[in-house]
Formats: C-alpha cells, sequence, structure tokens
C-alpha cells in the first residue's frame, strides 16, 4: 500500500527504530482523529520491519475491555515464565518483569505496537507505562497509537505522556490530507476529485469510502451505508454479524452461523468492507464497522448477539469479557449476572479497577433475582474497586447498600466488618466525622461477638484514625490491643498495619522508639510482599522525619522510598513522598528546588488531596515571603482542603503561613479563624511543632496567647527572649529562615545578618516588614554597622538596648515595651536585665538615673 | 500566560550600549528566559536608569525568578498585571460615541524617549 504524505512521519518512525537497533529505545506516539491513517502507516513500519522481532496487539471497542487484551494478541512470542504468569493471579508487577526480562533477552531489535489505545484497559496502560519508562536502555520501539480526540485531559495516557521526557518519546500527530493530497489519491483511483476535499475534510479513510461511492456522500456512515446496501442479502448477513464483533471476527464464527458459500465469501471480500487475515475477517476499518452496527434494527441486533452469546459459550476459553459484551447486546440477565462477575474478578486480578468497577456495577444493574447474602457480596465487591479507582461516592454507596443488608440478615460479622469499610470511605472521602462514627460503631458491635480477625482490623482503624487526628495516646491504646491480637493469632498483614500506625503516632511525638516500629512493619510487608503497605510505611516514615525536623532521616527515607516506588509505579503515594521532599527543602532554605517540586506536582490533575496540600503550602509560602503574585490563591485552596480534612497534621503548616501572612500584612494573627482554630487544636491535641510555630507568629503579631503545653525547643527558647540560643538551635538543625527570625529579635550585630539572609532566600516582603519593624521600633542606620555604634556608646549599650532605656525613661512597663516594640514580654525582660547589669544598676529609676548622668540621651 | 510587571534596581544604573556587546547581551537574557518559557516583553527605564519596570510573560513568578538569576539580574517585585487600553473604552459605541467623536487625539507633549 502505498501512503500519501506520510514521509515526514515514516521516517521519524524509522529513526526512531534506527535509534533503538542502536539499544537507544523510544517511544513513538502516532495520534489523530478515527480515520486518519495511524493503523496504515503503522503497519508499513511493521512491513519493513524484517530483521527483528514484531510484537502487536491491539485494544477493542468492547462494552468493558478484555484485561490486557493485546498482551494476550501477542503471548506466543513469550517466554513461557511469561505466558504462564500472564493468566495467574495478582502477578501484575512479576508479569511485567518477567515481559522486560524477555524483550531484554531478545538478540536483535523488538517493534511493540499497542494500536487503539483510547480503547485501553487499565491494566494495558499500566503496561504502556512501564514499558515507556524503561526502553530507553534496550533495542525496543514501542509504538502507542491513538485517537487524541477522544482523550479527556484526565484520560491516564495523557499523563503518561505528559512524564515521558521529550528525549525518549517521539511525538508523531497525523493530520488530514491536505487537497492536493486528496485530488493525488482521487487521481490514483481513476476517480474525479471534486468536491472531495470539502465533503471529507482530508481525512484519508473518508476519501477512500467516499471515492466507492457514488456521488459523493456527506459523512463517512452514508459512504459505508450505502455500498453495505449494495451487496446481495446472504452477503448483507455476514456484514451485519461481523458488525456485532467488535475488531475482529473468527471465521470458524461465521462459519458455524452461516455457512457462506465461497461464492458469498469472495463476495464480501471483493466489496472492500471486509478483509481476512490469519483466520478472522475485519471490517477495514472500526468507522465501517461501527456504521454498519449502529444502523442495525434492534430487534436484529439482539438476536444476533444471542447467536453469537450460544456460539461463544460453547468454546473453550472465550475470553469474560466477550461473553459479557454479547450477554449484555442480548439483553440476556443470567448471562449478564454469570459472566460479569467473573469478569470484573478478572479485571480486578489484572489490576483493571476501572473496568472490573464497571462490571460489578452491570452486574448489580441485573441482580433484582439474588439471594441477599450474594447481592451483599456483589455490593461489597462492586464498593471495594470504586473505592480502588477513586469514585468514592459510588463505594460509600455500595458499601452502605451491603451494611443494610447484613444488618438485615443479623449477620454482626459481616456488618462490622462493612462499618470498618465505611469508615475507611468515609476518611478517604474527607467526611472525617462519619469514619469516627463507623470505626467507634464498628469496635463496639464486633467487640460484643469477639468476631476474630475482623475485630482486630476494626482496632487498627480506630488507631489509624486517632493517629490521623493527631490522638496520640487514644491511637496507642488502640493500636496496642490490635498488635496483641495480631501477635496472638500471627496474622502478619494486620500486625504490619497496626505497628505502622502506633509507630507514626508515637513518632509523631517525638518517641524514637516509634520509628522502630514503622521499621518493623516495613520489614514484614516487604517479606510478605504488601506492597501498600510497605509503601505507607515509607509516606509515614518521611512524613513524621520532616515534621519533627530529622532532616538527614528524612532525606534517608524518601531514598529508600525511591528506589522501592520506582519498580512498582505506586504512583498515590511515590507522590506525596515527593511532597515531603518539596517541604524539606522548603525548611531548609532550598526554596528553588522545592518551588520547582511543588509546582510539578501542583500542575498534575491527579494528586490526592493529602498531598496537594503539603506542596500548595509550601508554595504558597515562599510566594507570600517573596511577595510573589498568586500566594493568595493558593493559600485559599489550601485552606479549603485542610479545614475539609479537619486533621491537625494538614491544618498545621496552612494556619502557619497563615499567621505569617497576617505578620506581613501587619495583622493579628489570631483574628484569623483559621490559625485561631488551629491553635486550640495544636494546644489540646499537645503538639509540640504546631503549637511552637503558631505561639510564635501569634506573639509577633502581638497577640498573647500561651498553649501550656510543650512547645518545640528553638522556639521555646526564643519565646522565652533567648534569641542567642534559638539562632545557635536553628543552626544546628539547619533552618537559615528561621534563624534569621531569631537574629531578627537580635542586637544590631545579629540584624544585618538576618536581613542578608532574607535577601539571599530572596524573601522581599520579608525583608521589607523586617526593616519597617525596625524603623518603627527605632532601630537606625541597620547598614551602618554594628560595631560603630556600640562602642560609640560609653556603658557599652546596643541600640537597641538604649531603645529600651529610652522607654524605661517614659515610666512603661515590661508589657506596655513589648507592645510599643512587637517583642514579647519574655525579650524585653531579657533586654532589661542586659540594660541593669551593663549599667550597673539595681533597679530600672536607678538605670535611667544612671543613663542621664552618663549623657546617654535618646537613642536617636 | 499571565504577565507581570517586574521590578528591579541599578544602584549602580543600568548600562546595556547600542552595539554588538549591548545586543549579544540580549540575545543571552532572551536565550536563557526562553529555558523556562519566559518571554520579556520590554521594559521601562527611570531617567536616572537606576530602576527598571519590565513587562514579561511567564507560566509562574518561579519561573522568572530562575531565569533572573541565570542571568544575574535582580528582582525587587513581581506584580501580575492585566493591560488596560483607554482607547478600547473610546471606540466602544453607543452611550460613549458622542464623547469619542469629541475627543481630540494628538501626540504627547513631547515624545517619549526610548533607552539609549
Amino acid at each position: 500500500m502505498e501512503l500519501i504524505e506520510r514521509d515526514y512521519a515514516l521516517q521519524r518512525l524509522h529513526d526512531a527504530l534506527a535509534l533503538a537497533q542502536q539499544g537507544a529505545g523510544r517511544t513513538a506516539l502516532v495520534y489523530g482523529e478515527a480515520g486518519i491513517g495511524k493503523t496504515s502507516l503503522v503497519q508499513c513500519l511493521a512491513t519493513g520491519h524484517r530483521q527483528g522481532r514484531l510484537l502487536r496487539g491491539w485494544c477493542e471497542a468492547l462494552f468493558s475491555p478484555q484485561p490486557l487484551g493485546p498482551l494476550y494478541d501477542m503471548a506466543e512470542s513469550f517466554s513461557a515464565r511469561t505466558q504462564d504468569l500472564l493468566g495467574r493471579e495478582g502477578g501484575r508487577a512479576g508479569l511485567f518483569a518477567s515481559l522486560l526480562a524477555d524483550l531484554k533477552a531478545f538478540d536483535g531489535t523488538t517493534l511493540v505496537i499497542l494500536e487503539d489505545l483510547h480503547w485501553a484497559d487499565a491494566a494495558t496502560l499500566d503496561l504502556a507505562k512501564y514499558l515507556a519508562r524503561r526502553v530507553q536502555h534496550m533495542p525496543v520501539l514501542l509504538v502507542l497509537t491513538y485517537r487524541d480526540d477522544e482523550l479527556d485531559d484526565r484520560h491516564p495516557l495523557r499523563l503518561l505522556f505528559g512524564e515521558l521526557q521529550s528525549d525518549v518519546a517521539v511525538r508523531i500527530p497525523l493530520l488530514p490530507l491536505t487537497e492536493v493530497g486528496v485530488a493525488d489519491l482521487a487521481q490514483r483511483n481513476g476517480h474525479s476529485a471534486e468536491g472531495l476535499y470539502a465533503a471529507t475534510g482530508g481525512n484519508p479513510f473518508f476519501v477512500t469510502e467516499a471515492i466507492t461511492a457514488e456521488g459523493v456522500p456527506v459523512s463517512v456512515r452514508d459512504a459505508v451505508l450505502a455500498r453495505a446496501a449494495r451487496q446481495p442479502p446472504d452477503v448483507r448477513a455476514m456484514l451485519d454479524l461481523a458488525a456485532i464483533v467488535p475488531a475482529r471476527i473468527d471465521m470458524a464464527l461465521v462459519d458455524a452461523l452461516l455457512s457462506p458459500s465461497r461464492e458469498n465469501i469472495t463476495t464480501v471480500l471483493s466489496s472492500g468492507l471486509l478483509s481476512a487475515d490469519e483466520g478472522t475477517y475485519a471490517y477495514r476499518h472500526e468507522l465501517a464497522r461501527m456504521a454498519v452496527e449502529q444502523a442495525l434494527p434492534v430487534p436484529v441486533a439482539t438476536s444476533l448477539h444471542a447467536r453469537v452469546l450460544h456460539y461463544l459459550e460453547s468454546i473453550q476459553g472465550t475470553p469474560l469479557a466477550r461473553l459479557v459484551h454479547h450477554a449484555a447486546g442480548a439483553g440476556d440477565c443470567a448471562a449478564v449476572m454469570t459472566y460479569a462477575p467473573r469478569a470484573a474478578a478478572d479485571a480486578a486480578l489484572h489490576g483493571s479497577h476501572c473496568d472490573a468497577a464497571w462490571l460489578y456495577g452491570r452486574a448489580l444493574a441485573h441482580a433484582g433475582a439474588l439471594a441477599d447474602e450474594q447481592r451483599a457480596d456483589l455490593l461489597e465487591r462492586h464498593a471495594y474497586q470504586c473505592h480502588l479507582t477513586s469514585q468514592i461516592d459510588l463505594a460509600i454507596a455500595s458499601c452502605s447498600a451491603s451494611l443494610d443488608i447484613w444488618r438485615r440478615l443479623g449477620n454482626a460479622r459481616q456488618e462490622g466488618h462493612m462499618l470498618r469499610w465505611l469508615s475507611r470511605m468515609c476518611w478517604i472521602a474527607g467526611r472525617n466525622a462519619d469514619a469516627e462514627m463507623h470505626a467507634d460503631q464498628a469496635v463496639q458491635l464486633l467487640e460484643v461477638h469477639d468476631a476474630g480477625s475482623e475485630l482486630t482490623w476494626a482496632l487498627s482503624n480506630r488507631a489509624q484514625l486517632h493517629m490521623l487526628a493527631g490522638r496520640t495516646d487514644d491511637a496507642v491504646h488502640w493500636g496496642e490491643r490490635a498488635i496483641e491480637r495480631a501477635t496472638r493469632d500471627s496474622d502478619t498483614e494486620i500486625l504490619a498495619h497496626a505497628l505502622n500506625n502506633v509507630g507514626t503516632a508515637l513518632s509523631a511525638r517525638g518517641h524514637a522508639k516509634g520509628f522502630g516500629m514503622i521499621e518493623r512493619s516495613l520489614a514484614l510487608s516487604i517479606e510478605h510482599g504488601y506492597g501498600e503497605h510497605a509503601a505507607r510505611a515509607y509516606a509515614n516514615l518521611t512524613s513524621t522525619a520532616v515534621t519533627t525536623r530529622d532532616y538527614t532521616g528524612a532525606q534517608w527515607h524518601i531514598s529508600r522510598a525511591a528506589s522501592y516506588f520506582a519498580e512498582r509505579d505506586l504512583d498515590s503515594w511515590s507522590h506525596y513522598v515527593m511532597a515531603y521532599q518539596a517541604r524539606l527543602d522548603f525548611e531548609l532554605g532550598r526554596w528553588e528546588t522545592a518551588a520547582a517540586l511543588a509546582s510539578r506536582l501542583l500542575a498534575r490533575a491527579d494528586v490526592t488531596p493529602i498531598t496537594r496540600i503539603p506542596a500548595l503550602a509550601v508554595l504558597a509560602r515562599i510566594r507570600l515571603r517573596r511577595g510573589d503574585p498568586g500566594a493568595e490563591e493558593l493559600l485559599e485552596e489550601v485552606s479549603q482542603l485542610a479545614c475539609a480534612t479537619g486533621e491537625l497534621q494538614r491544618l498545621a503548616p496552612v494556619a502557619s503561613a497563615r499567621a505569617e501572612r497576617a505578620w506581613l500584612r501587619g495583622e493579628a494573627a489570631l483574628d484569623d479563624p483559621v490559625v485561631r482554630k488551629t491553635c486550640e487544636m495544636a494546644a489540646r491535641l499537645h503538639d509540640p511543632r504546631a503549637l511552637g510555630e503558631l505561639c510564635f507568629w501569634c506573639r509577633w503579631t502581638g497577640a498573647d496567647w500561651t498553649s501550656g503545653g510543650d512547645i518545640e525547643p528553638a522556639y521555646a527558647l526564643q519565646l522565652d527572649g533567648d534569641w542567642q540560643a534559638a539562632a545557635l538551635a536553628w543552626q544546628s538543625v539547619g533552618c537559615p529562615y528561621e534563624r534569621a527570625l531569631a537574629l531578627l529579635e537580635g542586637d544590631e550585630a545579629s540584624l544585618p545578618e538576618a536581613l542578608a539572609t532574607f535577601t539571599s532566600l530572596e524573601a522581599c516582603a520579608t525583608l521589607k516588614r523586617s526593616r519597617e519593624q525596625l524603623q518603627r521600633a527605632g532601630v537606625k542606620g541597620i547598614a551602618r554597622g554594628p560595631r560603630a555604634t556600640t562602642s560609640s556608646d560609653p556603658a557599652g549599650l546596643t541600640l537597641r538596648e538604649r531603645q529600651i532605656l529610652a522607654l524605661l525613661a517614659e515610666g512603661l512597663s515590661n508589657v506596655e515595651i513589648a507592645c510599643r516594640l512587637a517583642r514579647s514580654e519574655k525579650t524585653v525582660e531579657h533586654h532589661v536585665s542586659a540594660v541593669l547589669r551593663k549599667l550597673d544598676a539595681h533597679s530600672r529609676g536607678e538605670a535611667v538615673a544612671m543613663a542621664g548622668r552618663l549623657g546617654l540621651g535618646e537613642p536617636r | 500566560m499571565p504577565r507581570y510587571v517586574v521590578e528591579r534596581s541599578f544602584p549602580e544604573g543600568l548600562s546595556l550600549p547600542t552595539n554588538i556587546a549591548g545586543a549579544s547581551k540580549c540575545v543571552e537574557i532572551v536565550n536563557t528566559n526562553a529555558e523556562e518559557g519566559v518571554t520579556w516583553l520590554h521594559s521601562y527605564v527611570s531617567a536616572d536608569h537606576t530602576r527598571t519596570y519590565c513587562v514579561y510573560d511567564a507560566p509562574n513568578p518561579e519561573a522568572i525568578r530562575q531565569v533572573a538569576r541565570r542571568n544575574a539580574l535582580p528582582v525587587d517585585q513581581i506584580t501580575e498585571i492585566s493591560v488596560l487600553n483607554p482607547y478600547f473604552y473610546l471606540s466602544m459605541a453607543g452611550a460613549t460615541r458622542a464623547s469619542a467623536n469629541r475627543t481630540v487625539y494628538r501626540a504627547p507633549w513631547k515624545p517619549f524617549r526610548y533607552f539609549l
């Protein structure tokens, strides 16, 4: 076949293949609207690829696609091990790895073609993603074809393409033919080009259809139907049958149902509508098949589906997705009920959770006649698959429906089990109050009936919610019960879960023992292959290390997590850890890296709120401190997200950002309801870090708010007025911005250093506000250099101390001075005692008198 | 893409000669900007050459700061802006037409200056 106006596209594919032959694998994305010639182009490449191996698979337009369908198409080319894994339960990571090993082991270049990915199931998309991320150093060209106009912005393919580096991905958009191209095509077929370009818009498939139709048709559909209508009835029957089977139809199926004569077969093939290949017939293009299918009267289509279903049922090994497709097409409830749940289980097994959820939903729609227990079971499976695919409202609905059935049947064990799930799903949906309620109900119910592992799970879930909300004692109390039971029953999965919950709760409050428990949970999870639990352990190790400012530890956990995630594509967890990497960089003063990482996460559509919150908070705070535009919008969004969770760990960074904004604007932090609410929550939960940060900003904005509880040591020093010790403490943990804030409370020797730090961080807004504050407090000539001023003072008083002295002379109390200077009372006390010491005075009055004698007037 | 005004100060005074050296400096800046998708549209320079107000298109303020650092240019303040064109209002139909007709379009008192 000769292609028109595709030389450049074909050349780029050949170039990519040539690179692959040298061991620099590439991923080629061939895309364009239906009928634009993607398959023809790829076919042309495949035909010319003689020295290497060709693997080719197709996705089909079934109601719910067969999981890993394209992989089955090419299964014969793989090793026995890979083929064996292909049907095996839950072995996806192993399957992909084995596939990769096969590709590496092959001597020569492999051309892998996955066609029509817009119809792919989730497992196939994961496969495409897995391969695309790994072909760079292999002699493999991966070609992916799809209709780009049928992918919405949130389609998983878009995310994958966004991620592929431009040097390993070759993007080949196919555009409609030009007017000249259309005329050329018409001429080669001995047809007039008149009006053809205007009617077809240059779509090559439409052009070829139009050429064979008589007169120029108004649409592809008209062109195809006109051609089909010209066929004799027996041939028409073959076309109708082939039309209800997506993609390709087995010749055996056509023979069994229609036993066509040799003459009819010849006619159908010469009509140009169907082609024959390796035991199957196929429409020349899916567009043509769909045109014929849609034109079939419903009763005809229904009876054809029923006949196909009947035949396929008699064939061993028919993919379940096909049976469901025809059962639904035939309107056969009993058959849908038989096959849909099995097909769903199959899809779930292959990791195509979206399709599994859809299939369970189909089955439920036909489940009227089902017994209660079976329906409750089906509902639970539906809920679980929906939960895995972020369709959380559907999950909650099915979960509640299943719960109602078990409750009605009086099955307490199942009821408790569903309550625990409902609790988890409500938490994911951000409905924390409901989650707490269901968690309590589950424990109460199961405790009465002492329901074995169900109770242990419920206890661990109870502990997890307490941990997430920052209620350490409760988390430990419930979690330890779960650990005890799980240990007694040797239930390693619950043990891993519960150890993680208790460990995280303890370590977040600085108990070293906690980290040990998470590490044990991690080791158990890795040993037994609990991927999600291991990922959660890495995530919690990282987040608690960052919040307790163990930055070295955090960096180590992040690098371990990265190597674990790299082999597994656990994207949502790796994003969460990346968000904490951004926070770590931010707190260590590496703002540029932090901002770049946070922006990258925020640009993605598939990032969950718990990941978005830290990323948004980091970027908002950087912009606030720099005085850059866009800070307000980010702060608004992150406040809404954090308030919806109601959890201190999400609210604390947001409240600190808002309190700092209040300082920058010269407002009182406690006037902000989010700050006030979070302050109260932090005090109630005794969170030293949140308390420290919030107390600090509240005092700095002139509010007198004391927590009572323990606060982070560096902030405690600062609030005690010991700015020097505080600055040292910040230096030793490695936080330059916080250190500069401490120095800002010091004398004129420390002020320039503080301002220099803000300058180097480009914290323009902080710098401006600090200067204003110093000016208002009467500090002058900050740029003059400290020693000159100090030494010019006979008593060796610093500028700040002279200023305090002046205020003492006015007869102000410490509280009043603190107010005037916007400093804490403790700080003022500290300065006053320094003044008394330097002047060798025993009281404030004596100091003022002494100053008069020494001729120390106004410090201006 | 959002548009920004970037304020910069040059205490020693900005110098950008109108010769090969000046041209290559501009090309260098423009090329560095392009790495982050930043476009420098034009700048206003204070009469004493110590302050500039530069109009930029950029994906976000972080991108502006990043290229500023690579170009060794100072940044005081970044402000997101929109474009207001008074003649757009004058050309609006209906009630304003009469007054628009009466409006005398004329050149400024002095032609504005170009930075040299």
